[in-house]
């Protein structure tokens, strides 16, 4: 396939150097930069509890933290500067739209995803990991009444031949059947 | 609980394979259950990564055992927390014997440090299969011929000596601990990823001695490149019969590592006779025995109960010597 | 030529023991399946192997195990060019470039250089391996802590070259790497940072962040157009690359190869290291630099040249001194004591028959392994012409299992869609995953040996300056930093002198 999958190639265009960002790449570069100075300004204060090394020439469990989260802060700060300086672009060119449906389909993806976990616990990882491989499919097409359910069980099958018998790793057997 | 012994006995004197076809056919629960333990394969849960040195004995038990026991044990590795969070699932797991572990001596370590959920007494040991003593190795061209001329400089030059160990809170570092706090010296404790990038750092000089034990630096010894002072163990040791134990100097002082077999606390007593008689004749196994040569460690198999005190006279002393170091929490 | 010699009738022995041979290519094989598996690595392999080992003869159970080694190193490459699933930690570096290639088309021409780059790189270091062990093993020794923390600050130092388009970001994902690096026991006093109280935390779970900041992130990806969901993947196109295209590569090859031993004699350091400083140094030395990261063929070929250069250092090290570098080597230790051979300095001397028998065998490895690999990357290539519809499902199901089987806990597995989960936003607003990956490798390692110098010089920082290795490194690390952020900063001085343009005055 020779077209990219959407929102990958955008050669040329940077973001931190002056030129005009997109409103939305704008608004998540401010999101995520105040998302991580929270996180390393937390990170700071956690290490307060730190105890003092135990070594007399030790600089501690808190001083190698303390200077990637200070790093980590003043890097989000510029960057919060670039983006406030640098003009607002018209909508993105060349970036392919991502619709409602392709974000509920991430998003869906994702969930399921946690949900496997979630049941592998229980369930143990052949219904688990069979049923997560069918809805995957639905999601990405793969809608065959036939096809969908005789490939989930196949490759959950293989992976657990592969996983078990050749690589003597044993998958979770379930809370339930234990 | 008679029923249940008897039942037990009668299975293991029918013969293992007999007792495998009794165990298939019985569909009781419960009591029967436990008499025809086990009827499915055992995980023995290994706390450290694959290929160290816990295990290697590991596989080596589990590869003997199968001559013991109707079902095979399957070994699987749950690493993390310098060996927490195998040893927690060991605690935690269901007490049917279908789960046991490989218990070091973290066991009576990582309680004392506040990084544990366990404590010794949430395990049950069914055997001890080997034990390494620390040992004090310095470099061949080391200036220090005798461990009395190592000590008098050690005193001599107090925090100026650096010995590596394993990791902080790991069974070198108290070892090292345990000989400073019993001689009156200060080492300068250096901790490394573990004990062979320490032997490392020891062989390119950039340290003065190592608190690891004897296996963990054989093959340096046996090339001339390092000398081993002293050991740290009640008797001289069978492969080093030329270096003399910290007790013949005058000091009373043995630390030693230790693996073993143990399961969940609540483990039926059935269960715990069937696998303690089955360790036993697995680790007396010639084939296990020749394993744990090869791998220059030290076999020392210990039955439940002795193994038992061997854990709790441990735990005291690490609880002891941790509290003054200021470790414990 | 004493070694040449010894080396020949180590064939002559070989020739004779087609067991061994055999089951060398099975190793092999079986290396590069776990390698190209997420989340098995080469150690665990080796792990597995080794019981098998315990019944064969010492030539035919350590050539097997080198082959798993060898395969393994090499295999994290196919699955990362094709899928962007990084095998191995060294495949997270091929990834950058190969996956790229493969989104234009090129995913055989790829493979393909990964293949013969990994081949050149190994066998050139079996043959310092062979020739030069007792020369080079007292290299290992020199490295004491400031040297490995110079080497980690130099590793670091690498995210400024691969950033991609903002520096800016990719130094921000680099210190959070750094950040997350930091969770789990302190390396010094062994206390708990940033856990919650959980003890799976306590190591930081790096597999399984990388596989969810690549793999994961880049399936959630193809969920969200609906129209891509249908398509083919990719086409595999032509698989080995022309003479001169490749030619031109060699001296990156060489290079790369060279930087690989050298890492792999240090010890504690591995291929992922090797991997990373050998694209740079190669991105470097290029003419035009500006491709890489964008689908660069010399990228992925100092990449795997660089990655399975390390082997042959990394057992030259466990081999001549008994030390093992890292743990693939420390596995393959206590396989040589099973077979009653200790490793060691007195291991050539009392052993030189056999030591030599199995350096030949180590080279067959490599051949073997460019005929198994060559051989198999159409069958492999394959994998493309499936639906994505299929495909995808299938990456994320072994990310699941792969990641399960690191640890055999579930907890890895939320920790992967964790991480995928914020490699699929950090995709979408360009911070770069790479840098995350190299913070993860770097620093650890650079805390540790930094606390570790500190402690050994009682407290004084003279390590930094007065240590010749450690110098140097430090000194090509800020170099490394500061010449494309200089570099960039002329441009952009250029660009701004410009009317209407506005005046970037950052120094990034």
């Amino acid at each position: 396939m020779s077209n990219p999958p959407a929102g990958s190639e955008r050669p040329g265009s940077s973001d931190d150097f002056g030129n005009a960002i997109p409103l939305t790449t704008k608004i998540a570069n401010l999101v995520i930069a105040v998302v991580l100075i929270a996180i390393a300004a937390s990170a700071i204060a956690a290490t307060s509890d730190f105890p003092k090394s135990m070594l007399a020439a030790d600089v501690g469990a808190a001083r190698f933290p303390i200077i990637h989260s200070g790093a980590l802060i003043l890097l989000c700060l510029i960057l919060i500067a670039n983006t406030l300086r640098a003009p607002t672009a018209p909508a993105a060119d060349g970036q392919a739209r991502v619709g409602i449906a392709g974000y509920a389909g991430v998003a869906l993806g994702m969930l399921a995803t946690a949900a496997c976990i979630a049941a592998m616990e229980h369930v143990g990882y052949g219904p688990a990991t069979a049923v997560y491989m069918a809805v995957i499919m639905a999601l990405m097409g793969q809608r065959s009444p036939v096809w969908n359910p005789v490939l989930a069980v196949g490759v959950t099958a293989l992976v657990y031949g592969v996983f078990h018998y050749m690589l003597q790793v044993p998958l979770p057997v379930g809370s339930l059947f234990e | 609980m008679k029923v249940t012994n008897r039942l037990s006995r009668r299975a293991l004197t029918v013969g293992l394979s007999a007792s495998a076809l009794i165990a298939g056919a019985a569909t009781l629960p419960g009591a029967a259950f436990a008499a025809d333990y086990p009827t499915k394969p055992i995980e023995l849960i290994v706390p450290y990564a694959a290929g160290g040195g816990t295990d290697l004995v590991a596989r080596a038990f589990a590869d003997a055992a199968k001559k013991h026991l109707p079902q095979p044990i399957g070994v699987v590795n749950k690493t993390g927390g310098g060996g927490a969070v195998g040893l927690t699932e060991i605690m935690a797991a269901r007490p049917d014997g279908y789960k046991i572990g490989m218990g070091t001596v973290e066991i009576t370590l990582l309680p004392h440090m506040g990084v544990a959920r366990f404590t010794v007494d949430d395990f049950t040991p069914i055997a001890r299969l080997n034990a390494e003593p620390s040992a004090i190795t310095v470099k061949a061209d080391a200036p220090w011929k005798t461990f009395e001329e190592f000590l008098d400089n050690a005193k001599a030059n107090p925090g100026k000596v650096r010995i590596g160990n394993s990791g902080t809170g790991a069974i070198w570092h108290l070892a090292a601990e345990a000989l400073a706090d019993r001689t009156g010296t200060t080492f300068n404790h250096v901790p490394f990823d573990g004990a062979n990038p320490a032997v490392t750092s020891l062989l390119g000089g950039h340290i003065e001695a190592v608190s690891v034990s004897p296996a963990e630096v054989s093959s340096q010894l046996a090339a001339g490149q390092l000398r081993m002072l002293a050991v740290m163990a009640d008797q001289r040791q069978k492969a080093f019969p030329d270096v003399p134990t910290l007790k013949e100097k005058g000091i009373d002082l043995s630390v030693a590592t230790w693996r073993g077999i143990v399961v969940p606390k609540k483990t039926p007593a059935a269960v715990v006779e069937t696998l303690r008689t089955a360790s036993k004749a697995a680790a007396e196994d010639q084939s296990f025995r020749d394993q744990l040569a090869k791998m220059n460690l030290t076999w020392a198999y210990a039955d439940g109960p002795e193994f038992g005190q061997v854990m709790q006279k441990d735990n005291a002393f690490f609880k002891g010597m941790m509290t003054k170091l200021g470790m414990a929490k | 030529m004493h070694e040449l010699d010894l080396l020949m009738g180590g064939f002559a022995t070989l020739a004779s023991n087609p067991l061994a041979l055999l089951l060398a290519l099975v190793g092999v094989a079986l290396g590069i399946v776990i390698g190209a598996l997420p989340g098995l690595t080469a150690t665990m392999g080796v792990a597995i192997l080794l019981p098998f080992t315990f019944g064969m003869d010492p030539v035919s159970g350590l050539l097997m195990i080198s082959g798993v080694f060898f395969g393994g190193v090499y295999g994290g490459s196919v699955t990362a060019i094709l899928l962007r699933i990084p095998g191995t930690p060294a495949a997270a570096a091929t990834a950058m470039d190969g996956f790229e290639l493969t989104r234009k088309g090129m995913a055989g021409v790829a493979l393909g250089t990964a293949t013969l780059s990994s081949f050149l790189g190994g066998t050139a270091s079996i043959i310092v391996l062979i020739f030069m062990a007792p020369i080079l093993a007292g290299f290992a020794l020199e490295f004491s802590a400031p040297e490995s923390f110079a080497l980690a600050v130099f590793g670091l130092s690498i995210i400024a070259s691969i950033s991609g388009r903002s520096v800016i970001k990719g130094l921000i994902a680099g210190f959070l790497g750094l950040l997350i690096a930091t969770v789990g026991m302190d390396p010094m006093d062994g206390f708990p940072r940033f856990t919650g109280g959980y003890t799976e935390l306590f190591n930081v779970p790096f597999i399984p962040v990388m596989i969810g900041l690549f793999a994961a992130a880049e399936a959630f990806k193809t969920l969200e157009d609906p129209k891509v969901r249908l398509g083919m993947a990719a086409a595999l196109g032509r698989i080995l690359p022309d003479w001169p295209t490749y030619r031109r590569m060699l001296g990156t090859v060489a290079r790369s190869s060279g930087l690989g031993i050298v890492i792999g004699i240090i010890p504690g350091a591995g291929a992922d290291i090797a991997a990373y400083v050998a694209y740079n140094e190669a991105k470097r030395f290029s003419r035009t630099p500006e491709n890489y990261g964008k689908g660069e063929l010399a990228g992925v070929a100092a990449c795997e040249a660089g990655a399975n250069g390390c082997t042959g250092g990394a057992l030259l090290t466990m081999l001549t001194l008994g030390i093992p570098g890292d743990a693939v080597t420390a596995v393959m230790l206590g396989a040589l004591t099973l077979q009653g051979l200790q490793p060691g300095p007195l291991l050539l001397k009392d052993h030189a028959d056999l030591v030599f028998t199995l350096f030949a065998g180590m080279l067959f490895c490599y051949v073997a392994m460019l005929v198994i690999g060559l051989g198999s990357l159409r069958f492999m290539g394959r994998v493309l012409q499936m639906p994505k519809s299929v495909l995808t499902p299938v990456i994320l199901v072994l990310c699941i299992v792969g990641t399960y089987a690191i640890n055999n806990s579930l907890f890895d597995i939320g920790i992967m869609l964790a991480a995928g989960v914020a490699g699929y936003f950090m995709q979408k607003w360009d911070f770069p995953a790479s840098p995350v990956v190299l913070a993860l490798i770097m620093g650890p390692m650079a805390e540790a040996n930094f606390r570790r110098a500190l402690s050994l010089s009682g407290g004084s920082y003279d390590f930094l300056y007065t240590r010749p290795i450690t110098v140097v490194l430090l000194s090509v690390a800020i170099l490394t930093l500061l010449l494309p952020l200089v570099k960039r900063w002329r441009a952009h001085r250029m660009e701004s002198r410009r009317p209407g343009a506005t005046s970037p005055q950052n120094q990034a």
